[in-house]
């Protein structure tokens, strides 16, 4: 019997986790060797989106909350990271926990509003506060409104410039991003990550159970925006500049797009979604100028073909193969 | 005599201008089954939603094991041994037949919802569950997924959570509804078994089931209740003949 997606989501796979990581690891090293070198960036890049496509899926995947507001995380730490490397604050052991620390407190604040509704008012409410804040980054005239702020420099790390070195940077992202992985991981397969799941599946039992189902929500929440601001340091760092439209909620629907693709509650799965979104993306746009009229229903389709993104896949034909073998 | 662990007193509740619950007071104590029977409509499962948390009463008191617990949330009334089960069955179908019950055992252990340890290959939860499991006949089914299980494996799988629960007060909504005669009988003498040790509110349709296990019957009709005795002076209650049990059928 294949087990269904919510049956496979409480064991999360390490093996493709695993996989993946090693593969990043050599990036670099291939990049140098074929002198494609314009692969370090853009694959920091996806990283960091990768980063944030995760922690969305904690919530999404796992929760079942689909919250259409997560690109605003991204804005405010990056914004604070910006703001904080504009006015001579730009030390890495301060940006990026404070730049967790301010996106925590915000997906606290509007998860204790948000997480009091349920379905499409909850998609609306979240569509809400993340366009309160792209709004709210337009009017930073101090910190180039509409227009973005274009940083000075990067942080530093103890008065260093060391994440100026492309590698370095690339390595500290892939860092982040296996630790986040992991941290998830664990936290799906813990008891706390078990009475989630189950209150995606059936509210009233778990609250039935004596659980505080509203209090478990939100500690997921919370948990995510702050992995959701620790992608906005990296960003904010990697592209030098802030804008507005980190915050979109265009940014916001593709990252639950890149979730869908990769096999929404697979962790790893929002991991590869957004390798294969972003590539995609960059593929399709030096086609043609209207890539999107091809990339829309592209992801659509193959959405609706396997049944769960490309984790299903794998799983399913992992399965073919086991039952070719019996 | 003892104080009853539930006590209601005049509840009260309307859906539009319909009383679903009409001036309802029952006592259930302690070591006591105490059924409430009833047509269809007449607002049993109101009046549990109720007790529960689930639903908020108009008017009336509710007082468990010596407490106002009418503004508690339901999580914490659960918490406090009132537990339920659903005339719907309520399960977490896509988790096995053994993690809804280690569900159940992790909500009163020490640390409910700890981020870090692996839940599921937690032996002590997972031992504790089977033993739960094994009580109401589900112990080789425990690694299937719940939402395969038949409907009435889904009764029994409810039965074992709430037990998991270590219920003080246990409310049951017409457990045996759906049951075949074997799941029944077998829940039949499990609820025995439990019978002195765990207090009951016992909601039946089958009546063979009521009259062996209650040791009081509450008559519920239109949201009133009419009668309130032994199963034997029930039976004989020309009111409830009349409006229930219909003449000749007991
Ligand atoms: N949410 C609701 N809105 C309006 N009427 C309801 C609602 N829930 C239940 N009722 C009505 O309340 C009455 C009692 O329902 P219920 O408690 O389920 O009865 P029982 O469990 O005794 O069969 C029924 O007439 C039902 O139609
Ligand atoms: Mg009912």
């Amino acid at each position: 019997m294949i087990p269904s997606a919510g049956a496979a989501q409480a064991h999360p796979m390490q093996g493709p986790a695993i996989f993946l990581g090693s593969v990043l690891a050599l990036i670099p090293l291939a990049s140098v060797l074929t002198g494609q070198s314009h692969w370090v960036p853009l694959c920091t890049q996806i990283m960091i989106f990768a980063l944030a496509a995760l922690s969305l899926d904690l919530v999404l995947g796992i929760g079942g909350l689909v919250s259409f507001g997560h690109a605003a995380l991204i804005g405010i730490g990056a914004y604070t990271t910006g703001i904080l490397i504009k006015e001579g604050w730009g030390d890495t052991l301060l940006c990026l926990p404070l730049s967790m620390l301010v996106c925590a407190c915000f997906a606290y604040v509007t998860g204790l509003v948000a997480l009091k509704t349920r379905g499409v008012t909850f998609i609306m409410i979240t569509l809400a506060f993340g366009q309160m804040i792209y709004f709210a980054a337009q009017s930073l005239y101090r910190y180039g409104g509409d227009d973005g702020l274009t940083l000075p420099k990067r942080a530093t790390v103890l008065g260093q410039a060391f994440l100026n070195n492309k590698i370095v940077f690339y390595y500290l992202t892939l860092i982040c991003l296996l630790l986040c992985l992991f941290a998830v991981m664990r936290i799906v397969q813990s008891r706390f990550g078990r009475v989630l799941l189950g209150a995606r599946d059936n509210e009233i039992r778990m609250t039935a159970l004596g659980y505080d189902v509203f209090r478990v929500r939100l500690k997921a929440y919370t948990i995510s925006g702050m992995m959701a601001g620790l992608s906005g340091f990296l960003l904010a760092n990697q592209t030098e500049f802030v804008s507005p439209a980190f915050a979109s909620w265009q940014r916001s629907g593709d990252l639950i797009f890149m979730v869908i693709l990769g096999g929404v509650g697979s962790l790893w799965g929002a991991v590869a979604g957004a390798f294969a979104f972003m590539l995609l993306e960059e593929g399709l746009s030096g086609l043609t100028e209207n890539w999107k009229v091809i990339f829309g229903p592209l992801i659509i389709v193959f959405v609706l073909f396997s049944q769960g993104g490309l984790s299903r896949l794998l799983v399913l034909l992992h399965k073919d193969r086991g039952q070719g073998h019996g | 005599m003892a104080d009853p662990i539930l006590s209601v007193r005049n509840l009260q509740k309307h859906y539009g201008a319909i009383c679903v619950t009409n001036h309802v007071s029952l006592d259930v104590m302690p070591d006591e089954i105490h059924a409430v029977i009833g047509p269809n409509g007449a607002g049993k499962t109101t009046l549990i939603h109720q007790i529960t948390g689930h639903l908020k009463p108009d008017g009336g008191s509710l007082v468990y094991d010596g407490q106002n617990i009418a503004n508690l949330p339901m999580q914490r009334r659960a918490r406090m041994g009132l537990v339920r089960t659903f005339q719907i069955t309520s399960i977490v179908g896509s988790l096995t037949v053994l993690d809804n019950v280690a569900l159940a055992v992790q909500s009163i252990a020490h640390n409910p919802l700890d981020l870090w340890a692996n839940a599921y290959q937690d032996k002590a939860l997972n031992d504790q569950a089977l033993v739960y499991l094994d009580q109401v006949g589900l112990a080789e089914r425990h690694s299937v997924e719940a939402r395969h299980l038949s409907h009435g494996e889904k009764r029994a799988l409810e039965i074992a959570m709430a037990l998991a629960l270590k219920p003080k007060l246990l409310l049951l909504d017409e457990p045996m509804a759906g049951m075949g005669h074997d799941e029944t009988q077998r829940l039949l003498s499990l609820l025995q078994r439990f019978k002195g040790q765990i207090a009951m509110l016992l909601v039946e349709h089958d009546m063979d089931a009521v009259f062996s296990l209650a040791d009081r019957v509450s008559v519920l009709v239109d949201g009133e209740v009419i009668a309130c005795a032994t199963p034997a002076l029930v039976r004989q209650d020309p009111r409830v003949r009349a409006a229930y049990l219909g003449d000749g059928d007991v």
